[in-house]
């Protein structure tokens, strides 16, 4: 069995285009969400600003942004970044490009452009436009399970490694926020108009964000690498859109990865700050002996990313563990849940070597990840 | 070695169940009538059935037959995976969703704006709480659902897989149950070989 590595990154958020942008605005409190009009209604919101990404998509690729959508445009800023800072080739047998979405280019149901080919709705023409932008051999792998599936995107391309079929996977999660994305949010009562405030008492639902963010895992071990020590996926068998209110399937997860009583040094959690997300993470945690480690979640910086968030929220995992720094989980003040957690108030430096990362989603799905920087 | 236990299919208003045709309809009849009409001829009483989107159905169709076989119920609910895969995500929901959008958005519709509710969907009715994955691809690719089954399969007991489309017009579900070979059971070697071959076979028979 390989072992099976994360290597460099990027992050398009409207934090910044790169991941060191990005991680040390996070470090100085920076939060994406602000006020954004959409068909007449204002939503907290975290959004990349058009003008910016066009300019930058030009400047960066010499292509034509009309040929791509916004979503496309963030993927291919993402994974040109990563593919510049490493030496592996799109055209090796051994390369894999893996997808991470849950609405794709959904945008175009409403705001079709004649340049852009109305099949790109369809999430395997959306990877594949990208995949071919980089001339990847491989067909691409598309990943679509709820707000797992950056997470899941990532355990997958474990497996793939551990099982030698490949030497180096990107893995690129992405979703922007749509008039789709927040009405149907909105419809359920889930959208906070405030900043959201994950596991706080008085948290009132999530933000949506946009990003897109890519990550090499390779079975190369290299200086600084952090290992993808144990993963697993689970289901609730409970709700469709409502977790276990007893952290059923997280639980599991936790159970099977975390073998012979390992503590991890810190968790991100998936805490999208709406009551039952934030309260089923704090019971499953507690079952599992987590209770008193260090936990935050990200999603007061950038809100809910969907696909993007659980390769996002991974890169963060990795770059706390390399930089010895933990993450306040911002818009914590007061405990909100029945079983008080270990929620970190402040950024700071700090000796970690194991994370634990979780995510949870529709239709009762969780997966968990342990990294540890070896 | 791993052996196909069981398996499904609906397409143009017909299921069979093991390669036996179990239920039909007339070709005019549109196949969300269809896919009512098995629902009775499975004897099903399930009333959350009416509530879910058409892939959800076509999913709760295809899966009742084998896992109400007792072939794959001694399975362990906790070790069986479910490895899902479509070309249209959840587009005929999405489409549907949007239509609502201007007027009063309808949350019951969009939290089927997922290709795995699905999943969630199997997993409620049969219990079942192992791995999950959903994969999206142009066409049905057998090599893809063998090869991620057989990496689960190293953890898991049993995998439910395969592929449920749906758009407007029509709709193909196939769905088989994958299990490591139960040791010291000679009946057993009946059973399908999992190979691409073998799921190719059935999918397109």
């Amino acid at each position: 069995m390989n072992k099976a590595f994360l290597h460099n990154s990027n992050i398009i958020s409207p934090l910044g285009f790169n991941t060191k942008q990005n991680f040390n605005a996070v470090c100085e409190g920076g939060v994406a969400m602000q006020n954004h009009v959409f068909n007449g209604v204002t939503y907290c919101a975290a959004v990349i600003t058009s003008k910016l990404l066009d300019e930058t998509f030009v400047q960066q690729t010499k292509s034509n942004p009309q040929e791509f959508t916004r979503l496309e445009k963030m993927c291919i800023l993402s994974v040109q970044d990563v593919l510049n800072n490493s030496d592996i080739d799109t055209k090796s047998k051994r390369t894999l490009f893996i997808f991470s979405t849950t609405k794709g280019n959904i945008d175009l149901l409403e705001n079709n452009t004649p340049q852009i080919p109305g099949d790109r709705i369809y999430l395997h023409e959306t990877a594949q436009a990208i995949s071919a932008y980089f001339g990847f051999l491989n067909k691409p792998l598309v990943v679509s399970n709820a707000c797992i599936s950056g997470l899941l995107a990532i355990i997958i391309a474990k497996r793939l490694i551990a099982d030698n079929q490949y030497d180096n996977i990107i893995v690129t999660g992405a979703d922007v926020v749509s008039t789709f994305t927040l009405s149907g949010f909105n419809s359920l009562g889930a959208l906070s108009n405030k900043v959201c405030k994950p596991f706080d008492k008085n948290r009132t639902g999530i933000n949506l964000g946009e990003a897109a963010a890519s990550i090499l895992i390779s079975n190369q071990q290299q200086k600084d690498g952090v290992e993808i020590v144990s993963a697993c996926s689970a289901n609730d068998a409970n709700h469709i859109s409502g977790p276990s209110r007893t952290g059923e399937g997280l639980y599991k997860c936790l159970q099977k990865i975390l073998a012979d009583n390992v503590i991890p040094d810190f968790i991100n959690a998936h805490g999208t700050a709406t009551e039952f997300n934030d309260e089923m993470e704090s019971i499953a945690f507690n079952r599992a002996g987590l209770q008193n480690t260090l936990a935050n979640s990200l999603k007061g910086y950038y809100g809910h990313t969907l696909g993007a968030a659980g390769v996002l929220e991974s890169i963060f995992c990795a770059e706390s563990l390399r930089q010895n720094k933990i993450i306040a989980s911002t818009g914590f003040e007061n405990q909100g849940t029945s079983i008080e957690l270990n929620i970190i108030k402040k950024t700071e430096s700090k000796k970690n070597k194991t994370c634990l990362k979780t995510a949870s989603g529709f239709g009762g799905c969780n997966a968990a990840v342990l990294y540890k920087l070896n | 070695m791993s052996y196909i236990l069981s398996h499904t299919k609906i397409k143009n208003n017909c299921l069979w169940h093991d390669g036996k045709l179990i239920a039909q309809s007339e070709d005019t009849l549109n196949y969300t009538g269809f896919l009512e009409e098995a629902y009775k001829f499975l004897n099903l009483s399930y009333p959350k059935f009416f509530k879910m989107d058409a892939l959800s159905k076509l999913g709760i169709l295809c899966a009742e037959p084998i896992l109400a076989n007792k072939n794959s119920s001694q399975f362990s609910k906790e070790k069986t995976a479910i490895v899902l895969s479509n070309s249209n995500s959840s587009l005929q929901t999405d489409i549907a969703y949007s239509k609502t959008m201007s007027d009063f958005p309808s949350p019951s519709l969009f939290v089927y704006t997922l290709p795995n509710i699905v999943t969630g969907e199997i997993s409620i009715k049969h219990k079942i709480t192992g791995e999950n994955a959903f994969f999206i691809e142009p066409a049905f690719n057998a090599d893809l659902l063998h090869n991620y089954t057989e990496l689960l399969l190293q953890e898991s007991d049993a995998v439910l897989c395969g592929w449920l489309n749906t758009d407007e017009k029509a709709c193909e579900g196939f769905l088989y149950f994958v299990a490591k070979q139960p040791a010291n059971d000679e009946k057993k070697i009946n059973f399908i070989k999992h190979n691409p071959n073998s799921i190719t076979q059935l999918y397109t028979n």
